[in-house]
């Protein structure tokens, strides 16, 4: 378990890229000051057998916090992977702000996610969102981008970079760099 | 036969059974334009999709050649290599597929082996000469495919695919739905200026289109089978009478 403290006003931004090594990893951060605020972002790219659980625990433990946890995935041949996203929003820590999204994209048959946020709020002054989605390539995008001469394979590498996108953008551009070479490893391979 | 479209009793159904189209003929040939109309549920956009290879139908008898090779089997990508284009009537918003990369991408892949790839200020200068002729108020290209476009700039951005990537035979699927009357124009006029011999598939359920881009032929589908052809008169003919007395000769 990786303890993760925010301090007053800081701002963190906390990116993780998984590639199979780990098959178990979980996150405890805790917003301990005001004004304390992080992004929590996800990217897991899973093939073979690999199999991750993923944990993420995020305490509001004071006044105008703010907490983003995105989650991106893709998964291929037999690769799975399990979300918990728990967002505990203290009493008196108001005007938090607090959102969690999780979106799998299973590229096999055979692969497998699932994601389940829950919430626990003892404040009323609060915003609090989720939204997970667990699905496959569509198939009228891929009709889309193949009707105009491109293959199926690298129709499926333009839609499975437009998925994380928005993601990788949010990392720092170091991590940017490397999330992208990783997903190159694991788009060819 | 080269040069031509050739589409040979054709039957198509939806995956799960349901009959659309029952025995369509039909020719193009390289510089006819072709228009499609028919009452709604005809199997107009059906006939389209189904050409292009959607994956949502099943072709259970009848063949499709493009310049004499039977493509009926073939994947959508190696269609359009061979020159096929369908220009979508719902044009498919992919998300964080940047619009101006996926373009040159598709404009390098349909290039024969051999020709010479895009370089990026070439794609620039070509592209910005046609989507001006289009008139596009944003450059939509630095955009993602599609996504938050309004329906006008993506039944634009389906011309502007069309004319970058140079087609043998183009098929429109209700281009004009949606536009208002100077969208229309821009859409015509721009078709009108492609300098070079290819087959044009046009379906419209209105006549509108036609006043600005003249039709060779006119089809009227019916209940998933081509019941009249004949010259733009056809067209004038269904404006005035409408598709009734065709569907009740079935």
């Amino acid at each position: 378990m990786q303890k993760i403290v925010v301090k007053e006003n800081e701002h963190l931004i906390y990116p993780v890229v998984w590639t199979g090594e780990e098959s178990e990893l979980s996150f405890d951060i805790k917003l301990s000051e005001p004004g304390a605020t992080i992004t929590f972002l996800a990217l897991l790219l899973g093939k073979d057998e690999q199999t991750l659980d993923l944990f993420t625990r995020v305490e509001h433990a004071s006044q105008n916090t703010k907490s983003e946890v995105i989650v991106k995935s893709v998964l291929k041949d037999f690769a799975s992977v399990n979300f918990e996203g728990l967002v505990k929003i203290d009493h008196g820590a108001k005007g938090t702000n607090a959102y969690l999204s999780a979106h799998i994209l299973l590229l096999s048959k055979t692969s497998r996610g699932r994601a389940i946020p829950s919430l626990e709020i003892l404040e009323n002054d609060i915003k609090a969102g989720h939204a997970t989605t667990v699905g496959r390539v569509n198939d009228l995008e891929l009709f889309y981008l193949m009707s105009r001469g491109i293959s199926e394979r690298d129709a499926k590498m333009l839609i499975i970079n437009g998925f994380l996108h928005s993601i990788i953008d949010k990392f720092p551009q170091r991590e940017q760099d490397s999330a992208r070479k990783k997903l190159l490893v694991y788009g060819t391979n | 036969m080269k040069n031509s479209l050739v589409i040979t009793n054709l039957y198509v159904e939806t995956k799960d059974g349901k009959k659309i189209l029952s025995g369509v003929s039909l020719t193009v040939k390289k510089g006819e334009i072709h228009a499609i109309m028919g009452p709604n549920g005809g199997g107009k956009s059906t006939l389209a999709q189904a050409l292009m290879g959607h994956p949502g139908y099943l072709i259970t008898n009848g063949k499709i050649e493009l310049n004499g090779t039977n493509i009926t089997p073939l994947t959508p990508d190696k269609k359009a290599k061979l020159g096929l284009f369908l220009g979508f009537q719902y044009p498919v918003e992919v998300t964080g597929v940047n619009f101006g990369s996926f373009l040159r991408m598709a404009i390098n892949e349909n290039k024969k082996s051999g020709e010479k790839k895009l370089s990026p200020i070439a794609f620039r200068n070509e592209l910005s000469e046609s989507a001006k002729e289009l008139k596009f108020r944003d450059d939509i290209t630095k955009r993602s495919l599609n996504e938050g476009f309004s329906g006008g700039e993506k039944k634009k951005a389906e011309i502007l695919q069309m004319v970058l990537l140079h087609p043998e035979f183009a098929i429109l699927d209700e281009p004009d739905s949606g536009l208002d009357v100077d969208a229309l124009r821009y859409i015509a006029n721009t078709i009108q200026n492609i300098n070079y011999k290819f087959g044009l598939l046009l379906i419209t359920h209105y006549q509108r289109l036609l006043h600005y881009i003249k039709p060779d032929f006119v089809h009227i589908l019916v209940k998933g089978k081509i019941v009249k052809s004949g010259s733009a008169k056809l067209a004038e003919e269904v404006e005035k009478s409408g598709y009734e007395k065709y569907a009740s000769n079935l």
